[in-house]
């Protein structure tokens, strides 16, 4: 199964202590699926090499997942 | 100057005098609109906030406020708009956005500021963490 770089932010990376997992995932939904266990949230959006993808995509492994709560600046 | 700018800790008064002496004098321009968003010390169930720490996913970030700024630009006809943020650490009082618009007319200047922050606040990958008085935080 393809092993992705996942990327944590925010109150994600706090959460766990840590800023990135190697999490393995045939899809981008199975991924979002582990992640909405593991960051015990369904509240994020994820970006493959950094573009938002609201879609489901098959992953090949080596991508770069950027996990993204909601946005807070200014 | 760089149109858009993330700096680390708080942003000076030196800065926006910058962006002010690098904008003015463009002869078609009757407006230069100036939003500072600065620090608040917000209480929360007796706490008050001494600092926010601002997490900036730098790339995405970047690409994401150019966007924002190219389509605010054109929809308002501005001649510049110019945005400064904060990365790290920003103090309760202290600045942590700059943006100035210049456009011909008032109007344009004052909306194209205001529509560009209600989006940055939308879609820019930046978090903000409040640092409270006695140790604590929480992400806002």
């Amino acid at each position: 199964m393809p092993d992705v770089v996942v990327r944590l932010w925010g109150r994600f990376a706090d959460q766990l202590g840590q800023r990135e997992l190697r999490l393995k995932a045939k899809s981008l939904k199975e991924l979002r699926e582990t992640l909405q266990k593991v960051l015990n949230s369904r509240n994020f959006s994820l970006a493959i090499n950094e573009t938002i993808t609201n879609e489901d995509v098959l992953l090949n492994g080596g991508e770069v997942v950027d996990v993204i709560p909601p946005v807070s600046g200014g | 100057m760089e149109n858009i700018q993330i700096v680390k800790g708080p942003i000076s008064q030196n800065t926006l005098m910058e962006i002010i002496s690098d904008v003015s004098g463009n002869k078609p321009d009757g407006a230069i609109n100036v939003f500072i968003g600065q620090v608040r010390a917000d209480e929360t169930d007796g706490k008050h906030v001494t600092a926010i720490e601002y997490e900036v996913h730098q790339s995405m970030a970047v690409k994401e406020l150019n966007n924002l700024l190219n389509f605010i630009t054109n929809k308002y006809k501005l001649n510049r708009m110019v945005v400064i943020h904060s990365e790290g650490l920003v103090p309760a009082g202290k600045w942590s956005l700059l943006v100035v618009s210049t456009a011909p007319h008032r109007q344009q200047a004052i909306l194209a500021t205001k529509e560009f922050i209600d989006l940055m606040k939308k879609h820019v990958p930046i978090w903000k963490k409040e640092l409270f008085d006695d140790g604590s935080h929480q992400w806002v």
